[in-house]
């Protein structure tokens, strides 16, 4: 049955997707605006476009993972859901404030995981789901950064003949648009997939939707034009970290950042690896840096990005916790 | 002077050795990931020692002429203004 708190659990899935488009908006397009391949607004309607048409060419594979592998199934109520909701949403917005590009479907496992402790206590978590998560957080960085320095330095020694440098950059400039589109996709398609998922497990957890059942097509339309229109609100102060503080790019190096970042992301989608797409990009284009020397990398920076994302989960966890204790009180 | 490896070299075998150490606590179907990244890791990690011990020998910066340490004539006053500058006859 449909209840006015199961409408505004939907609406705040929702809202999440909508804040997970606005805060990772930096990851399609960071490097598109800081080598002014595009002006920021054209930029956020080109990879707003893509991360809505993603639900056309992904099915909705990954949509119960969040679902299946942090939280025990039978552990999911309304008020868990709506707490951890609201705990990924709060540090979603922590981190847009202050800059830092960290995981939105981190935020969102650690938020789930502490409206689940707060309800049913520690063995409500699923240890396997959270050893892989924590591999994948150190592992996606590293995947981004060797791929993206590997394509680099692959396209350094097929041009390094090629006198004709305002061609080439101009030639780079195109491929850059391909690699933002591919990016954007990857990315509608993994975390709009993760709010369905949220959705399915409250309309199951309701008696709505057998536990069978797939994804109805509204929650599918609904979660992507959710992430299409918080990518179009854009994310600046994240943009301005990744595109240009931690290291300065040209056409060619967010080219091969990208690529490598999408390459990264539809491999590891077809062989079911949950990697984030906000570390795989960073991961890039710190390789991407790498190649010309190390200390054009601003470390520093780098330092601060990673300790966000050590600290994602415990910081939605912790928000997630809160909020769920008025519920605990109320029975 | 004597060739050494430089940080390149010793940044990706940091990563060589953080994705082996990733092996075990990693599940058992996603571990060729953690060979993948290293095996790329390695070989980049040996390029770069191979480029920094066969190429030419970093140069010593070059000394003073002079062995004793240049100091500042001793003088209470400012040094006189170049030819041509400062508050003349303006």
């Amino acid at each position: 049955m449909v209840t006015p708190g199961l409408v505004l659990v939907i609406l705040v899935a929702l809202s999440f997707d909508f804040f997970n488009g606005f805060h990772d908006a930096a990851n399609s397009i960071a490097t598109v605006v800081s080598t002014r391949v595009l002006k920021p607004s054209y930029a956020v309607i080109w990879a707003a476009f893509w991360n809505f048409i993603a639900f056309v060419v992904f099915g909705t594979k990954v949509a119960a993972t969040i679902a299946k592998d942090v939280v025990k199934p039978e552990v999911f109520t309304l008020g868990v859901v709506f707490a951890g909701l609201i705990g990924a949403i709060a540090w979603d917005v922590i981190t847009w404030y202050l800059g830092l590009p960290t995981s939105s479907s981190h935020a969102l496992v650690g938020g789930m995981a502490g409206a689940a402790v707060a309800r049913s206590g520690w063995h409500s978590l699923l240890a396997t789901g959270f050893r892989k998560i924590a591999v994948v957080i150190v592992l996606s960085p590293i995947i981004g950064l060797l791929l993206g320095f590997t394509i680099l330095v692959l396209v350094q020694w097929v041009f390094h003949r090629y006198r004709r440098v305002d061609r080439l950059n101009k030639g780079f400039r195109r491929t850059q648009l391909l690699s933002a589109a591919a990016f954007s996709l990857g990315h509608g398609a993994n975390d709009a997939q993760k709010t369905m998922g949220v959705i399915l497990a409250v309309l199951i957890a309701t008696g709505i939707k057998a536990p069978t059942a797939g994804v109805p097509l509204w929650v599918v339309l609904s979660a992507h034009a959710a992430i299409a229109l918080g990518t179009l609100s854009g994310g600046w102060r994240i943009i301005h970290t990744m595109g240009s503080k931690i290291t300065k790019l040209q056409p060619v190096g967010g080219a091969s950042a990208e690529t490598a970042a999408a390459a990264t992301l539809f491999f590891t989608a077809a062989h079911g690896i949950p990697v984030s797409t906000t570390h795989t990009i960073t991961g890039a284009i710190v390789g991407v840096g790498s190649t010309q020397r190390l200390s054009a990398v601003r470390w520093g920076v780098a330092r601060r990005v990673v300790w966000a994302w050590l600290l994602t989960i415990p910081g939605a966890f912790a928000v997630a916790w809160l909020v769920f204790l008025p519920f605990e009180a109320g029975g | 002077m004597r060739r050494t490896i430089g940080r390149r070299a010793l940044f990706f075998f940091a990563l060589v050795v953080i994705s082996l150490a990733l092996y075990y606590p990693t599940p058992p179907g996603f571990r060729w990931v953690c060979l993948f990244t290293a095996s790329l890791a390695a070989f980049w990690c040996l390029a770069f020692a191979l480029e920094d011990l066969t190429g030419p020998a970093p140069v010593r910066p070059a000394r003073s002429i002079s062995p004793l340490p240049v100091t500042e004539p001793e003088s209470p006053f400012a040094p006189p203004p170049p030819p041509g500058a400062g508050g003349g006859a303006g």
